[in-house]
């Protein structure tokens, strides 16, 4: 038996609380992240940003050189650019086909009348828990270039063995088939979790407007995991700029066609001492990483509100 | 309300405090001048364990052997004595990564400061001048085990090739460089086998046998023009053809061994057992003998004592201890790396040694004596890192992708670009 | 009927694909078994050995004489277990509020967030060890807890899962039953990204497993190693036995598994295609 306006100022103390309210529980739920981030994060980043203007070998004495570890990385660092360019030209062969086969998969593992779902699942799953050491035995025995499997299939079609440790192509091939191998069931568990949480009404409703599978899928599929494409696109951007293990693995080569910019980090750091301009690696690494991301961001968003 | 939401808030802290308080009861402090125990960082392989028991039971002092991974171990050194703290008392420390100590040695307790002058006939000379500094005045780390080089030969293969099976023979034949390169172009010719994996190897081995190599004394580059550091380019270059071009310790470098495409690997006694992990098959068919030109080292280490230690008199101690001809003979008989101490050469243990993958009774012998031959070279802070470069210059040649004068000049100026930084 | 033809020849097509990705998938993670029941030299063989040989028992008793198992197994089970629950718990809150709550510059945290994914980790090695030496959280497993317990991916995940899974409209709902914001994220928000937080543990529970760049650098006793570091023992670089090796990876991997087939019951069946017809 309330009156009107007794109902109005109700809601709209409600809606004032409500926005305190939010206010309150918002920064309260985020606030673990930032105290861990505090603790654990700030103190390696101002570190490493103090000794990047410094020369310091880690054991002896740190002097201070200011921009002389940048300058040198930028004009005077043939290997530097080299991982750059090495880094994109892995980034580029394994990602994007990587990221395709995964949608692809995950969309076969959401079809209904699919049968031994788990048994699929936990395959595509599998290259992720067969452990490093196993990952590059495999791979060596496939890419070798004296008894590799691919080279064995190559000559029995008449084609040349490929060197796939010592040319270019062939590492960035390789260690992309590599990154590839490892990574498209993870994404596809992904997807496939994201799919999940699409409601089946949607579908249905297709149905009966008479879509069919090609139709939905670009339709409600795609728009719908918008936010979880632009995760996975964002994740192996990152993750392709910190390439470490499958290059260390696979062998730099002798032309370091296989070095990458994580690689060559660790390398001036802990064989070579030299941290402090490791330090200034790992910024410019930093920045490319968050231009690059922008850049990846801005087209993902293009393309899937297109 | 606050208070309602708060609960959970109160999860989180109950969940940190529950995890800063677990175990935190074992930070019990000593300062006597006698520890208790002493912490050794060492990867797999040294076989200790045996006698840090024993010295527990004598001396009343644990040491507790802290194990990682060859490289880890290496690396958790570096960050420790980059940060301050956290370093053991006692760590071993690979001869690749010596000179970087030297350089700092700041970061060690000398040894010569708890009498390690009583140490300098025990061990190889060239053994003592890498503990040592180039003044002579710093000693780094007692000395443990020693990688004399030899060079493994596939027998049969050299029959087939027309080059002689016996073992002086061998070494007869084959006692310049310039002649191996020529073996392994009749091995090339004759058979279906390579005379090496790598030329690298070639390279390497060559460069370790003399004092002169990469730097002088006070550390000046003379890569690009000290005479042994030319003609290990020289020969090593020319030996594209008679290489195999695989990498050592790899799948396929296994597999072109029990394929019996390799006629020769030069080695340190370690290293034998990899062979035959890899080709068990092969066994019976080789033997052994001095690789030309004298010998060189691959691998051995050094127990060091870093600054951090509480106790450097202790930790001093035990490395005697454990590192003297007598403990160094047992961790040999247990199947342990070979002993760097010269006067334990004659025992049965080292003279009578033998190998059922290898047909040599000499087995023993020989690495005594490839020991004693090894030169203590001046490596330097960079060496490792020049190193590298001219073995990828190398492999760049095999790979065809640069000729031998592009690969030299592409190394050297990588050497001086990452020299001069 | 032409339709029916095809509909069953798309469906043979798409089996055939699965059971190809399947088998590629699989094999190396079976070679391991392969190589693990063999001698060392099976790696060599060409062509390579594609039969479980007899060795797995007597490689399993020397991996197990080698290290001490048990010990490191409850260490690696401890630590991931623990990190799995708290990134679970903070991850999805966080994400909750990145995604359903307003309040003032939450775009620009988010951002911040993401941004902090993009540090290498290699180089916090140095500074983080000092932070723990300070703490003396040397060789104490929470060195490894602590700072994994909510992370910028888990973060990421959650938010970008909860816009894409939990419609307003829920959350209104919500409200107008007067729930407070932690009982709509209880009650309403977990209910419904199951799949999300299914797929958030497995690769959490994994990556914590599998770590190893960290723990080796902060716990160097053997009582708190964990299985990962132990693992990297057995390369003795004077005796390289890979199928000791490998027979060790091998019985590691076997939790994971365990893991992801629990945590992957929570991925419903998939659309009832055909419902209506």
């Amino acid at each position: 038996m309330q009156s009107e306006t007794g109902r109005l100022t109700i809601k709209q103390r409600k809606r004032f609380s409500q926005k305190t309210n939010e206010y309150k529980s918002g920064y309260l739920f985020i606030s673990p992240f930032f105290i861990l981030f505090g603790v654990f994060g700030v103190f390696p980043l101002v570190f490493t940003l103090y000794i990047s203007f410094h020369q310091w070998d880690i054991l002896g004495t740190t002097e201070f050189i200011g921009m002389t570890n940048y300058l040198s990385l930028i004009t005077n660092d043939p290997l530097f650019w080299k991982s750059v360019g090495n880094t994109f030209s892995i980034w580029a062969l394994s990602t994007i086909p990587q990221l395709i086969a995964a949608l692809l998969i995950a969309f076969f593992l959401n079809q209904a009348f699919l049968k031994y779902k788990s048994f699929f699942r936990l395959s595509i799953f599998m290259p992720n828990v067969t452990s490093v050491v196993a990952v590059a035995l495999v791979f060596s025995v496939i890419f070798g270039s004296q008894y590799g499997l691919v080279n064995y299939v190559l000559s029995l079609i008449g084609v040349e063995a490929i060197n796939w440790s010592g040319s270019y192509f062939g590492t960035h091939v390789a260690i992309a088939t590599m990154v590839m191998w490892r990574w498209i069931g993870y994404n596809a568990i992904i997807y496939l979790a994201g799919l999940q949480g699409i409601s089946k009404d949607l579908y249905e409703a297709a149905t009966i407007d008479g879509a069919n599978k090609l139709q939905q899928l670009w339709s409600i599929t795609i728009p719908m995991l918008r936010p979880i494409i632009i995760f996975t696109v964002v994740q192996s951007t990152i993750g392709g700029m910190q390439l470490f293990a499958e290059p260390l693995l696979f062998g730099q080569g002798s032309q370091y066609q296989g070095l990458t910019m994580t690689l060559y980090l660790y390398q001036e750091a802990f064989n070579r001492f030299s941290f402090g301009y490791a330090a200034a690696i790992a910024w410019m690494l930093f920045f490319i990483i968050i231009i690059f991301s922008l850049i990846n961001l801005f087209l993902t968003r293009k393309i899937s509100s297109a | 309300m606050w208070i309602k939401k708060s609960k959970w808030f109160l999860i989180i802290t109950y969940f940190l405090v529950v995890l800063t308080a677990c175990n935190n009861s074992d930070s019990v402090s000593e300062n006597e001048e006698n520890p208790s125990s002493l912490t050794l960082w060492a990867w797999p392989g040294f076989g200790l364990e045996e006698l840090a028991a024993e010295y527990e039971e004598e001396t009343g002092i644990s040491i507790n052997i802290q194990e990682a991974e060859y490289g880890d171990v290496h690396q958790n050194l570096i960050t420790a004595l980059a940060s301050g703290s956290g370093a053991p008392d006692i760590s071993a420390v690979d001869q690749g990564y010596l000179d970087q100590m030297k350089q700092n040695e700041d970061q060690f307790h000398n040894l010569f400061d708890f009498g390690g002058e009583e140490l300098a006939d025990v061990y190889l000379d060239a053994k003592w001048s890498q503990a040592t500094n180039t003044e002579g005045d710093f000693l780094l780390g007692v000395p443990t085990d020693v990688g004399p080089m030899v060079m493994l030969y596939r027998e049969d293969i050299f029959e087939e090739a027309g080059l002689p099976t016996n073992p002086d023979e061998v070494a007869a034949e084959i006692d310049t460089w310039e002649a191996y390169v020529e073996a392994g172009k009749q091995v090339r010719e004759n058979t279906d086998a390579y005379m090496i994996n790598r030329t690298s190897d070639i390279y390497v081995a060559i460069l370790d046998q003399a004092e002169e190599q990469y730097f002088t004394t006070d550390e000046e580059f003379i890569g690009d023009k000290s005479t042994q550091s030319l003609r290990a380019w020289e020969v090593a270059s020319h030996a594209v053809d008679i290489s195999m071009n695989v990498e050592r310790s790899t799948p396929e470098w296994g597999t072109a061994l029990a394929n019996g495409e390799i006629a020769t690997v030069l080695l340190p006694p370690w290293m034998l057992q990899n062979v035959k992990n890899a080709a068990p098959d092969t066994a019976g068919k080789w033997n052994i003998t001095f690789m030309p030109e004298g010998s060189g080292n691959f691998g051995g280490s050094f127990l060091t004592v870093p600054k951090q230690s509480d106790y450097p008199q202790a930790a001093y101690d035990f490395a005697k201890w454990v590192m003297a001809p007598e403990q160094q003979l047992r961790i040999f008989e247990n199947g342990g790396p070979f002993p760097s101490t010269p006067s334990i050469y004659d025992e049965p243990a080292i003279q009578n040694l033998e190998d059922d993958f290898v047909n040599s009774d000499q087995l023993g012998i020989l690495y005594a004596e490839a020991a004693e031959e090894i030169v203590a070279g001046y490596k330097g802070v960079h060496h490792d890192a020049v190193s590298s470069l001219f073995q990828d210059a190398l492999v760049s040649i095999e790979d065809g992708s640069a000729t031998p004068e592009q690969a030299w000049d592409n190394a050297l100026q990588e050497a001086e670009r990452q020299l001069s930084r | 009927m032409n339709q029916v033809g095809e509909k069953k020849l798309s469906k043979i097509i798409l089996y055939v694909f699965m059971l190809v990705s399947a088998l590629l998938s699989v094999f190396p993670f079976y070679w391991m078994f392969v190589v693990g029941s063999n001698t060392t030299s099976a790696i060599n063989k060409f062509p390579p050995a594609i039969i479980p040989g007899s060795n797995f028992i007597s490689n399993s008793m020397a991996v197990f004489d080698k290290i001490p198992f048990l010990q490191v197994l409850w260490n690696s089970i401890f630590i991931s277990i623990v990190v799995t629950v708290s990134v679970l718990f903070f991850c999805s809150l966080a994400g909750f509020a990145f995604s359903k709550l307003n309040f003032k510059g939450r775009d620009g945290l988010f951002i911040f967030v993401i941004a902090t994914m993009m540090i290498p980790p290699q180089l916090s090695l140095i500074p983080n060890f000092m932070i723990m030496t300070n703490l003396g959280w040397i060789d104490d497993l929470k060195a490894v807890i602590v700072p994994a317990a909510v992370n910028a991916f888990g973060v990421f995940w959650m938010r970008q899962y909860i816009s894409s899974a939990v419609p307003y409209e829920l959350i209104e709902a919500g409200r107008i039953d007067g729930c407070s914001n932690f009982r709509i994220f209880l009650n309403i928000v977990i209910p419904a990204v199951r799949p999300g937080l299914a797929t958030l543990g497995i690769f959490t529970f994994m990556a914590t497993w599998n770590d190893f760049l960290w723990p080796l650098v902060v716990l160097k006793d053997s009582s708190v190693h964990t299985l990962q570091i132990a693992l990297r023992t057995l390369n003795d670089v004077y005796n390289t036995d890979y199928s000791l090796i490998l027979t060790g990876t091998f019985l590691a991997t076997l939790p994971i598994l365990l893991v992801f087939i629990i945590f992957s019951r929570q991925f419903i069946s998939g659309l009832t295609e055909g419902a209506i017809k």
